[in-house]
């Protein structure tokens, strides 16, 4: 039982720590900052659902899987919006982006964390956060110069004419080589870095006992990181694929330069294509109708949901495999 | 010494002089006679000048023109240093709806409002045309030569085959038909290179194709951005330019001087008399001289009569409001400024690659800013010349 003076000396501490030291005014404020961080997203999300309003009247659902681009009226044609062809063109150019930065950032992140003599590992973190800092341009306009020649000649026409007979999507014709799968190259490249350091990060925080328990067992270099490193780390490792995969979904410029621009749907993926981020940056400009202009927010809105199903699949998927167990083979 | 002294006060004076009553004169016109706004002005065209106001224009719009446009508002702070304009290159689209919705003091467009446009949304506008552009079909063609070539011509229908799609390699019997002298006509894939962002330079290029094709006007239609049956998109003229250059059979269309920067030709078209023209100067003014141009300034340079008619051409505009401006003195600046781009500044249109306007239309145009009115009251008399 506390005397009145006794809660009195209390609220009296409660008080002069609030608000003479400042912390309730920290808290305040930090707490304003994350409000406004939250706010942020729901005006985005608000303005382009505001914004598209003609467009979800006019097309509805039926936006997200009609086929045709088109926003000239013409004798034969009437003006119509889908947005398939650029939906198709993000979700595949981000796949092939993550599909061939995973395997490459997971061995950077191993070999910086694990393997990699002291003197050497500094300058080469740096080197690879270095990548991270280049502006998307840059890689657009290196990949223009330098990736699509290279890509044309020596990996797009052979495998077009050696395993494109049999799967369509490798299909010729390879043309400029400017499509999805060099989009989806330029784009690994940029979220290599992403993927790689946060791999590091995550694998340096692994405790050492894990690998002191591994290695008095008499395990392999091999066998310490595949069965006791990597499986404690895991939830981590997706999290830094996931964040690699946002950013492949909304990169603009590079896309732009690489991917061909072009909203139509040809089997092969060497072919012209487009997305989402591409094809707003291209046409809000000069939108030619208040529907076109209204069609392409609502193809952005398409683009924010797609990120936000992405990254809560992506909580789902960390808060799985966190929950396991720690190692799958051992 | 002390003779260049006075010498330089001399001066000094005369440069006063000249300047308060370039300054004063046509202030002083303005309240002395309001109501003869169609009196021919007295001063000499060599005695206009700038007033020096004071005053910050804000203007938005087309790409094309925004090169030749900085240049100008540069030159132009430096003749009257208190008047601060800026151009945003936005594009046409943005450029337009920025000027009707009153964000604007002026827009900049490479495709004029439509009339009926221009009374639902904006029915004080006034269509300024500034400058011409003409738009080439350039390509990067290797002969079986292993010679560039680089002398070809075009006929609308190879144009419109091409960019439909149905013009496939590079020795097809069209091309070769039009073109007897070249013999090295390789079987090369046509790659059509457009333009991915949309612009004016779209607008102007499929205008010309469903002029010419009744088949594009059908299936594509003309505009700022159309739904493309074949080729590759590159952002901006830098990007078609780009990807012309780099690929071997391209074909892309682009402003005629991001052709001459990059070396590559900007061939001869078939016109509407049936004659070979390449893009020159003189072969966009014809055009522009035949062409049918509204009352309002207004109008589409493609495809026009005449035998020596560049038949892809097209105006950039200013779009100027002809009496809901409320600050006089921003009206008076906007208009200087433009008659000093439209007179004066008319050096920097063909040295940055741009083709001037006919005098007829210049003229017209001037009379355009003569329309503008603050309280009824017009803000501009300079001389048309």
């Amino acid at each position: 039982m506390s005397t009145t003076s006794e809660r009195r000396v209390a609220l009296g501490n409660a008080w002069t720590r609030w608000f003479r030291h400042g912390d309730g005014l920290f808290a305040a404020i930090v707490a304003l900052f994350s409000v406004l961080v939250v706010g942020l997203v729901f005006a985005v999300g608000v303005v382009t659902y505001l914004g598209s309003a003609e467009a979800r009247a006019q097309f509805g659902a039926g936006f997200f899987t009609a086929l045709d681009w088109n926003p000239i009226e013409t004798s034969i044609q009437a003006v119509t919006f889908g947005a398939w062809p650029a939906v198709r063109g993000t979700l595949l150019t981000s796949l092939i982006a993550v599909a061939l930065a995973a395997p490459v950032g997971i061995g950077i992140g191993i070999y910086l964390s694990e393997l990699c003599p002291r003197t050497i590992r500094q300058p080469l973190s740096f080197m690879v956060e270095l990548l991270a800092a280049i502006p998307s341009v840059i890689y657009g306009l290196w990949g223009v110069l330098v990736l699509l020649p290279f890509f044309t000649d020596v990996l797009a026409n052979p495998i077009a004419n050696s395993l494109g007979t049999v799967i369509p999507a490798l299909a010729q014709p390879v043309g400029t080589g400017r499509g999805i799968i060099a989009a989806g190259m330029i784009l690994a490249l940029m979220i290599l870095p992403t993927i790689s350091a946060i791999t590091r990060d995550v694998l340096a925080v692994v405790p050492n006992t894990q690998r002191e328990v591994m290695l008095a067992l008499g395990a392999t270099r091999w066998e310490v990181i595949w069965g006791a490193v990597l499986p404690y780390s895991r939830a981590g490792i997706v999290g830094g694929i996931m964040l690699g995969l946002g950013r492949a979904l909304g990169e603009t410029m590079a896309a732009v330069m690489i991917v061909g621009n072009t909203a139509r749907i040809s089997d092969s993926w060497f072919q012209p294509a487009t997305t989402a981020a591409s094809q707003i940056a291209s046409e809000l400009t000069n939108a030619t109708s208040t529907l076109h202009e209204s069609a392409l927010i609502y193809l952005a809105l398409t683009l924010f949901g797609i990120t936000l199903m992405l990254n809560l699949a992506a909580r789902v998927l960390v808060a799985q495999l966190s929950r396991g167990a720690a190692s799958s083979r051992f | 010494m002390s003779r260049t002294k006075t010498r330089s006060l001399l001066s000094l004076i005369a440069l006063l002089v000249g300047l308060s009553l370039a300054n004063v004169s046509p202030a002083m016109a303005q309240p002395v006679d309001p109501n003869t706004p169609g009196a021919a002005p007295v001063a000499s065209p060599a005695a206009w000048a700038p007033r020096q106001l004071t005053a910050t224009l804000g203007g938005s719009g087309a790409t094309f023109p925004n090169p030749l446009y900085q240049a100008w508002i540069q030159v132009y702070k430096q003749n009257v240093p208190n008047v601060t304009i800026s151009y945003q290159s936005v594009g046409s689209g943005a450029g337009t709806r920025n000027f009707i919705g009153y964000l604007s003091d002026f827009g900049g467009t490479d495709a004029f409002l439509s009339v009926r446009r221009v009374q639902a949304e904006a029915p004080d506008t006034l269509h300024v045309p500034m400058v011409l552009g003409a738009v080439v079909p350039t390509y990067n063609l290797t002969g079986t030569d292993d010679k560039r070539i680089t002398n070809l011509r075009f006929t609308p229908e190879i144009l419109a085959g091409i960019y439909l799609g149905a013009i496939r390699f590079w020795d097809d019997g069209r091309i070769a038909k039009a073109n007897p002298d070249v013999t090295t006509l390789p079987n090369l894939a046509v790659t059509p290179v457009y333009r991915s962002d949309s612009s004016g330079t779209t607008s102007i290029w499929t205008d010309y194709l469903a002029k010419v094709s009744p088949d594009w006007k059908a299936t594509v239609g003309a505009g700022t951005t159309v739904r493309w049956p074949a080729g590759i998109g590159g952002p901006g003229n830098p990007g078609v330019a780009s990807a012309v250059l780099r690929t071997d059979g391209a074909i892309g269309y682009v402003e005629l001087i991001f052709a001459l920067a990059n070396g590559l030709p900007a061939p001869a078209v078939q016109n509407s008399a049936g004659e070979y023209v390449g893009a020159t100067v003189a072969s966009v003014l014809e055009a522009a001289a035949n062409a049918p141009i509204g009352a309002d300034l207004t109008g589409s340079l493609t495809n026009p009569p005449g035998a020596g008619s560049y038949p892809i051409a097209g105006f950039t505009w200013i779009l100027v409001r002809q009496n809901t401006y409320t600050d006089a003195n921003k009206a008076q600046a906007l208009t200087d400024f433009l008659y000093w781009a439209l007179t004066d500044g008319s050096g920097a249109v063909t040295r940055l690659g741009y083709v001037p306007l006919p005098q007829a239309v210049r003229y017209a145009a001037i009379g355009q800013l003569r329309k503008v009115t603050v309280d009824g009251q017009a803000v501009f008399e300079g001389p048309v010349k």
